[in-house]
């Protein structure tokens, strides 16, 4: 009995074995074309479902993650990608693949709407699916009664030890809204001097936007610059469940920068897969892919808070007007000055 | 293939008549076990590491820059700045470890050799405790200490803890905190296999109380520096707590450095890998220092002879002492993050326990429909059984050769590998398994891997297999050898061997290791985000993503709904194991 | 119907064995043959190799040159290692070994898995071998439950009872009391007789050994010194040190007077005495001559005595031992049926046929220096 229980564990650690070879066959594919989407987008899932349900040669692949990660991703498969599509909110990631000849361009010309045609690429090399405003200040009315609504509103000692935002090294479009600083205030060094002035009239940051909003619904702030889609959700949250001394609502300072989601595709994969990619983009910029952002609930997934890009798209019911004065920097000259401006914030404007 | 002795000898080349050489070297080959072994910790530890580390060297292996061969990935590591960085890092690793082994020292001396009540305690929430995430302990505590937070609104004064705690200081204890449950999983498995006659010893010699536990820790020594390895290991490469709790201008921690590099657009692997081969110097550290520790000791203290030991019986102060010392470490090690938890999840309005508030299960009930849980837990749950049950077999080896008497070079190598696994954040230990298994040439070769299940079976198991094999060591190096070789001289193959005299003897470590293996994989992330298969996503990665979308008060209810899962099965596997396990198996290291 | 004696006992054939650790050797060049049936004790201090050797011979050690044969199966050479399982031996182990998860009666059973038998007969097999060591009520206790010598008496029962062909004990005796060394050492000697198997023991308990064995083997540094029976090694032991490691009262440096093939006279100081020698001894000669115990007596002033005083007397039940010291040393071990006062002043005398003299290890070292370096031819 000894024996047939020995004999029992071996085959079921050989069973346990064969089953994690067996797993990995999901390899083995026949028609239909596969396309593996990176993606960073809440209501990508929503996408690849529909357009998977409307043709049936190609299947696009859901591979969701944060953009960091994913990005690290992209580069350690190097030479020999696994992507067919990325999509993540910035372009400056886009930008920095075109420019090493990863991507490539649109077979099509997308119908955009003026905000599309002013954030696009010129080389048509990536799509913008929409976008989303860096920053919007979202603040607290019951206990900011008025609130600053410009940059050097900002500065005075009224809202001294007030305002809050992000860490551009941890929150990815942080850094959109410090170029977006820099850009408008004229050069680097004078949105570096306008961080510094805010610093000293004690802005508190915290790593993203989640604790930035934590720290407005606490007290500890009564403003933060936050990107706009979390400072939108907040609203909605509180909109329908009221809590007393806690009223957030938006504001735009200054003229805030739109930040597009880009969505590019591998010209390193075979030619079936880059045809089935084209079609997933011309999907989702289509009037059906569009109409998921008017049509998904903003409370789960507050990613369709954007402004959309393309000419007659409804934006979700939540989205409000489009500020009158925003920008628009150029992700090939400001991307690649990133690190270097991470770091100065890092070493100059987080310590204390 | 014979499984008996893993010995597949060729049967022997009448040795008179063909007498080349290449025949008597081929007689040697031997497919063993071992060879296994060594084979599966190369591809699946070794390789990874090596092919990541190398683009510090050459970017260009790896597609990473234009290079063959550079130094200039190491110019920011060799700034004064990153040295005191890289100081800290070490510091903070080195407090981390030791007080983490004292407080779970103390524990363990505490429930297995007292009659203290609040014992019971501690044993039925151990494991709620390991699985408690470090993102869930960060948020209790600042939930308690922030401005205007919880204690602050209670009217306490907590600006001077505040202080310290968005500091070095609340970073060496929120780390030290979360190596407490492994390092007494580990401790404790080694001194249920310490017979009393070492202690009684020391009393009959006049030693005190004092003396005969001093006696006690120093055979447990190899345990001791187990735990106090990968709690240091885990530290150093922590990045989410100090980044939490601190900032780079006021504490500077080398992984910062690490993580810029890749945060950075484009990717800058060089300079992440040229940081990870700084951190892995630290490991070098520690293990010497560990090696000179049990440098020349026999451990080998389990053997038929070990008697169970009599319990201390407390006197009332002493009951109540320790229970209250029990509570607190309870209080701080799992009541912060479950309240870290239930502000996140539970509460309406502002996630603040004195504002007006209720509590209420909205979140709950609405993410047991979330794509984010059901099938990437059912997937998690596959992934987390296999994971657990290949990486206890290898690490059963593994921690056997960690205890092997003679400091070989097959002991140092594993040793230097198994802790440089943990040390490197799981970030870049995914990344090298994409370097490794995307390579082109492994395509053509038809083995198409990278991004299947069996891969991140792998590469879990690999992430596993450090913290596995140590909470194995203390045991292993306890068991006397002649014990195992008086089951080969009676008739058994060394399998048999192995199962029949082995494996009971660590029956209990082994189930806890494989529980431990469970419950650390399925809701790790780290390595999930970079390998899982396309359309699989685990759940760790569903809670992340839920996150990202603002969404915290689901994320962190899925994220509770799995610890609760997780402890599910482990509450099934002890019913199981003590329900069918034959009585030999229980009696031993379960004197209580 | 049970066979009690076991015809199959392995003639076991060692030849070249040689293992190193590092730079030490363990074992040297070894040689031994044990015929079938047999009781061979391998005696020698820690680090002779004894361990090494019968490791080896049980498989759970690999040799690194030499060969080992059980009758005409080879089991070890180079190049070629049978697994222990396979041996069909069974050994006892210094520290016992029982498996602590495992009753007495389970521990027992293990050994016998092999033979395949069915339950019924399996189990007889087992009690009869548990009864035989005087243990069947202790069946379903733990190993912990019993006290030092059961332990090891469950041990034997297990080496014995899957009447194997070898038998291995590594100095099983070591770690029990003085009056259960006797009793299990008696134990040991007629279970291994009355299975018939192959034996091969190691100790470094001169005693033990000589109580023991068919033949002794005598080990140092890995090399094979002597091997005889018991009384040839005592009688005629090789050279000094296995003289020196079997039993000797005292030991002195003297200079040989005179020389006639294998008796000589000694001069130690003034006095002189009549020892024995295998050497090759000129008048001259540096020598160390060693007593046996056996050699002293209390005398009456009879020639070949040396005068000494008495330094400690210890009653042994069966007489009195006495330790003296002279103007050369100390003598051990002086037997007498009366015991004489410490202080007192007495003559020893010295046995010849018991008085062994051998070269000098000083002129032993001179000697291999010289032919190191002038080689005589």
């Amino acid at each position: 009995m000894r024996l047939n229980s020995f004999k029992k564990s071996v085959a079921v650690a050989a069973s346990l074995v064969f089953a994690a070879v067996g797993l990995s066959a999901q390899a083995a594919h026949a028609a239909p074309i596969t396309i593996n989407l990176y993606e960073a987008i809440g209501y990508a899932p929503d996408e690849i479902k529909a357009f998977n349900a409307s043709q049936s040669t190609y299947q696009v692949v859901d591979v969701g993650g944060s953009t960091g990660p994913l990005l690290a991703k992209v580069a350690a498969e190097g030479t020999n990608p696994a992507w067919g599509l990325f999509w993540a909110d910035g372009d400056t990631w886009a930008a920095s693949f075109d420019t090493n000849g990863n991507v490539a361009p649109l077979t099509f010309k997308p119908n955009y709407s003026s905000l599309g045609k002013r954030l696009a690429p010129k080389n048509n090399s990536f799509a913008i699916t929409g976008s989303t405003v860096m920053v919007a200040a979202l603040y607290n009315a019951a206990k900011m009664t008025t609130p600053p609504a410009t940059l050097p509103a900002m500065l005075r000692t009224k809202y001294k030890g007030q305002i809050g935002m992000n860490d551009p090294n941890i929150s990815g479009p942080t850094y959109p809204f410090i170029a977006g600083l820099m850009n408008q205030l004229g050069s680097e060094d004078a949105g570096k001097n306008y961080l510094v002035a805010l610093k000293k009239n004690g802005l508190v940051v915290n790593d993203k936007n989640g604790p930035t909003i934590h720290a407005l619904e606490i007290g500890q702030i009564n403003m933060g610059l936050v990107q706009n889609t979390a400072a939108l959700a907040e609203i909605i949250k509180f909109t329908a469940k009221p809590v007393a001394g806690f009223t957030p609502k938006i504001l735009y300072p200054g003229r805030p920068t739109m930040m597009p989601s880009s969505l590019a595709i591998d010209s390193k994969r075979p030619a079936a897969e880059i045809a089935g990619a084209q079609a997933f983009v011309k999907f989702v910029l289509s009037p059906a892919g569009q109409s998921i952002l008017a049509s998904t609930d903003a409370t789960v997934n507050s990613d369709v808070l954007c402004y959309p890009s393309i000419a007659g798209t409804t934006p979700n019911k939540y989205v409000p007007a489009l500020p009158t004065a925003y920008q628009i920097i150029n992700p090939y000259t400001w991307g690649p000055l990133q690190s270097e401006v991470d770091a100065w914030f890092t070493a100059t404007i987080r310590t204390k | 293939m014979a499984l008996d002795g893993g010995l597949l000898v060729r049967h022997r080349v009448p040795f008179s008549n063909e007498n080349s050489r290449f025949k008597r070297g081929f007689n040697r080959i031997r497919i063993t076990p071992m060879a296994v072994f060594w084979t599966l910790i190369t591809f699946i530890l070794v390789i990874p590491i090596l092919l990541f580390l190398s683009v510090a060297f050459s970017p260009r292996l790896m597609s990473q820059g234009h290079q063959w061969f550079t130094l200039a990935s190491f110019k920011p590591v060799f700034s004064g700045a990153y040295g005191i960085a890289l100081l800290h890092s070490l510091i903070i690793g080195i407090i981390a470890a030791v007080g983490a082994m004292i407080i779970a020292l103390s524990m363990a001396w505490l429930v297995l050799r007292t009659n203290s009540p609040a014992r019971i305690i501690w044993n039925t929430t151990i494991f709620a405790l390991f699985l408690a995430p470090s993102y869930l302990i960060a948020l209790g505590w600042q939930r308690l200490f922030e401005q205007r937070g919880v204690l602050e609104i209670m009217g306490l004064h907590v600006e001077p803890i505040r202080n310290l705690l968005y500091g070095p200081v609340g970073i060496t204890m929120v780390l030290m905190v979360k190596g407490i449950p492994f390092a007494y999983l580990v401790i404790a498995n080694a001194m249920r296999g310490l017979g009393e006659e070492f202690e009684q010893a020391v009393r009959v010699h006049g030693g005190n109380r004092f003396a005969a536990f001093k006696v006690m820790a120093s055979l447990l020594m190899p345990s001791l520096f187990s735990a106090m390895a990968i709690v240091f290991a885990e530290a150093i490469s922590d990045f989410g707590v100090a980044s939490t709790l601190s900032s780079v201008g006021h504490f500077s921690v080398a992984t910062y450095q690490l993580y810029q590099g890749i945060n950075s657009i484009p990717v800058n692997f060089p300079v992440s890998a040229a940081t990870s081969i700084t951190l892995l110097s630290l490991v070098i550290l520690a293990i010497l220092a560990q090696n000179r520790a049990l440098r020349g000791r026999s451990f080998r203290t389990l053997s038929g002879r070990t008697r169970p030991v009599t319990i201390t019986k407390l006197s009332l102060l002493g009951k109540f002492s320790t229970s209250t010392y029990i509570v607190i470490l309870l209080l701080i090690t799992l009541g912060i993050p479950v309240f870290g938890a239930i502000s996140a999840s539970m509460l309406d309005g502002l996630g603040s326990l004195l504002s007006h508030y209720t509590i209420n299960f909205s979140n709950y009930s609405r993410v047991l429909h979330s794509r984010f849980l059901r099938n990437p837990l059912i997937y998690s749950t596959e992934m987390s059984l296999i994971t657990a049950t290949l990486a206890v077999g290898l690490a059963a080896i593994a921690s056997k050769v960690l205890t092997s008497a003679r400091n070989s070079k097959a002991k140092r190598f594993v040793d230097f590998f198994l802790l440089a696994a943990v040390a490197l954040p799981g970030i870049v230990f995914a990344i090298g398994y994409i370097f490794t298994y995307n390579l082109r040439f492994i395509n053509d070769l038809g083995l198409h891997i990278y991004g299947t299940s069996f891969l991140l079976a792998l590469a879990y198991t690999a992430n596993a297999l450090p913290s596995t094999s140590r909470s194995l060591v203390g045991n292993m190096g306890q068991i006397q050898e002649s014990m195992m070789d008086a089951a080969r001289v009676h008739g058994s193959g060394a399998a048999r061997a192995w199962i029949d005299v082995t494996m009971p003897l660590i029956a209990r470590p082994l189930l806890i290791a494989w529980l431990l293996t469970f419950s650390g994989t399925l809701l790790e992330l780290p390595v999930s985000e970079l390998l899982y298969p396309p359309g699989s996503p685990p759940v760790a990665v569903g809670i992340e993503l839920s996150l990202a979308g603002f969404d915290y008060g689901g994320g962190t209810a899925i994220e509770v709904l799995s610890i609760l899962w997780a402890l599910v099965v482990v509450g099934i596997a002890f019913f199981l194991f003590n329900r069918f396990a034959p009585p030999g198996w229980k009696r031993l290291g379960n004197q209580r | 119907m049970t066979d009690k004696k076991h015809v199959n006992a392995y003639r076991v054939e060692i030849r070249g064995a040689a293992k190193h650790y590092g730079t030490l050797k363990a074992l040297n060049n070894f040689d031994l043959t044990i015929e079938p049936g047999t009781f061979t004790v391998l005696l020698g201090p820690s680090g002779s190799g004894k361990s090494t050797l019968i490791r080896s011979i049980a498989g759970i050690e690999r040799l690194d040159f030499g060969s080992i044969h059980f009758g005409d199966r080879e089991v070890a050479s180079n190049g070629f290692h049978m697994a222990p399982e396979k041996r069909d031996l069974a050994m006892v182990f210094q520290d016992y070994a029982l498996w602590p998860h495992m009753t007495a009666f389970e521990n027992v059973e293990y050994a016998i898995k092999r033979r395949n038998l069915d339950t019924t007969e399996a189990t007889r097999r087992v009690n009869e071998a548990l009864e035989r060591v005087g243990l069947s009520a202790k069946g379903p206790n733990y190993p912990f439950q019993l006290s030092g010598g059961e332990q090891q008496r469950v041990a034997l029962a297990r080496a014995i009872v899957g009447r194997p062909s070898l038998l291995l004990f590594d100095e099983p005796l070591s770690n029990l009391d003085a009056d259960l060394r006797e009793r299990l050492r008696v134990e040991i000697a007629t279970l291994t007789r009355e299975i018939g198997a192959t034996a091969c023991y190691i100790t470094h308990d001169q005693s033990e050994a000589f109580a023991l064995a068919d033949q002794i083997g005598v080990l140092r540094s890995g090399e094979l010194q002597q091997i005889a029976t018991p009384e040839e090694i005592y009688r005629h032991p090789a050279n000094r040190f296995v003289a020196a490691f079997t039993g000797i009262s005292g030991s002195f440096l003297g200079t040989v007077t005179e020389a006639h093939g294998h008796k000589v006279e000694v001069a130690l100081g003034k006095r002189r005495i009549e020892c024995r020698t295998s050497a090759d001894l000129k008048v001259g000669d540096s020598v160390e001559v060693l007593i046996r115990p056996s050699a002293t007596s209390l005398s009456d002033h009879r020639s070949n005595s040396l005068p000494a005083i008495v330094l400690d007397v210890a009653y042994r039940g069966r007489g009195y031992e006495h330790v003296v010291e002279c103007e050369f040393g100390v003598i051990s071990s002086v037997f007498a049926t009366e015991s004489t006062a410490r202080g007192s002043k007495v003559d020893i005398y010295i046995d010849p046929h018991n008085c062994l003299a051998f070269p000098s290890e000083k002129r032993v070292a001179v000697e291999a220096a010289i032919e190191e370096f002038a080689p005589s031819k």
